[in-house]
């Protein structure tokens, strides 16, 4: 494997000294590129008291290209599939290379307070989101109780 | 005299049918092939009507035309503002993340984005983003629509110009007109 770039190993270092408050992202030991990420479900949403485990993996073009992310703990929103695959434009079109892993973190943690149903991730939940909010805010509150409280992960 | 079939101690009937096995097989070949073809091109209609009816590969394709997206060639590289050492203090790369200064021999470069702004980024760390993406990290400020925007003003400049100069001869075109 090539030398990890300076620029990972500076964004790895300051994520753990310094990390963002409700996000943890551990590098693996085998493999520096992959993250293990936590990201808390924002207060104000129906995610909140929820930890989701998320995982990040840099490529190697990296930061030319988006970090691939996606979610490993089942969650119900609008812009996030079953397989975990989330709908944001800055892992897609909108990279840029002046972003970080921080700041990507930062981002789905507000796709998380902010669902947005009409952004074309062809998925049910989006038109079960569009068609009754209040039901499908319960949903998700009750799948956040299911699969991401803290008790739940550590038993699996 | 003996013929062929003699001295080989064979009959002309085997010799007929080993033409004909032959000539069989190509023809097996051929007609199979043919079936095969055909089969592989019903196959690939029928693929490509399903695909025809998919949303999500119509969308693919749509975003794939208006994805002309590219990023600049080197020559565009080569006219970009360079930032002199003496002008550099404590800035980092947003790229790299690095001081310039860190670097005894900094290569820096001010994108053309305007309105006052500062976006300077080591040379190695935004050629190659360029190269892909014609766009300011910071700000997503297009540099190739920039450039065609200021050509096109200039155009326009050069075009006024001209009209005032026309307005001029009006008379004259009065009476060739």
């Amino acid at each position: 494997m090539a030398a990890l770039p300076k620029r990972i190993i500076k964004e790895t270092e300051r994520l753990v000294s310094d990390p963002v408050p409700g996000i943890t992202a551990i590098p693996s030991e085998e493999n520096l590129r992959y993250f293990e990420v936590t990201i808390d479900g924002p207060n104000s949403s129906p995610y909140a008291n929820g930890v989701f485990h998320l995982e990040l993996y840099l490529p190697d073009d990296y930061p030319m290209c988006a970090p691939k992310v996606r979610f490993l703990t089942k969650i119900y929103h609008p812009n996030i599939d079953k397989l975990g695959r989330i709908c944001l434009d800055v892992l897609k079109d909108n990279w840029s290379p002046a972003l970080q892993i921080r700041t990507i973190l930062l981002s789905i943690q507000a796709l998380l307070g902010a669902p947005n149903p009409d952004d074309p991730l062809a998925n049910d939940v989006a038109e079960d989101w569009k068609k009754d909010e209040k039901k499908a805010i319960e949903v998700a509150k009750e799948w956040t109780e299911k699969y991401a409280s803290k008790k739940e992960y550590s038993e699996n | 005299m003996s013929t062929y079939e003699d001295e080989h101690n064979i009959t002309t009937n085997e010799h007929r049918r080993q033409h004909e096995t032959l000539s069989n097989i190509i023809d097996n070949f051929l007609s199979n092939t043919r079936t095969i073809h055909q089969t592989n091109e019903q196959i690939l209609s029928t693929a490509l009507g399903q695909l025809e009816n998919n949303p999500t590969i119509i969308q693919m394709l749509e975003s794939l035309d208006d994805k002309p997206k590219k990023g600049v060639d080197s020559e565009f590289l080569d006219t970009l503002e360079r930032v002199p050492i003496s002008e550099l203090k404590n800035e980092v790369c947003p790229i790299c993340t690095n001081k310039f200064i860190d670097d005894p021999y900094p290569l820096v470069v001010r994108l053309p984005c305007g309105r006052g702004v500062n976006h300077i980024y080591d040379l190695d760390c935004i050629g190659p983003w360029l190269q892909l993406n014609s766009t300011c990290p910071l700000d997503r400020i297009d540099l190739l629509d920039l450039k065609r925007q200021r050509k096109d003003k200039i155009q326009q400049e050069i075009d006024k110009a001209k009209e005032e100069d026309d307005e001029e001869e009006e008379d004259d075109w009065d009476v060739y007109g």
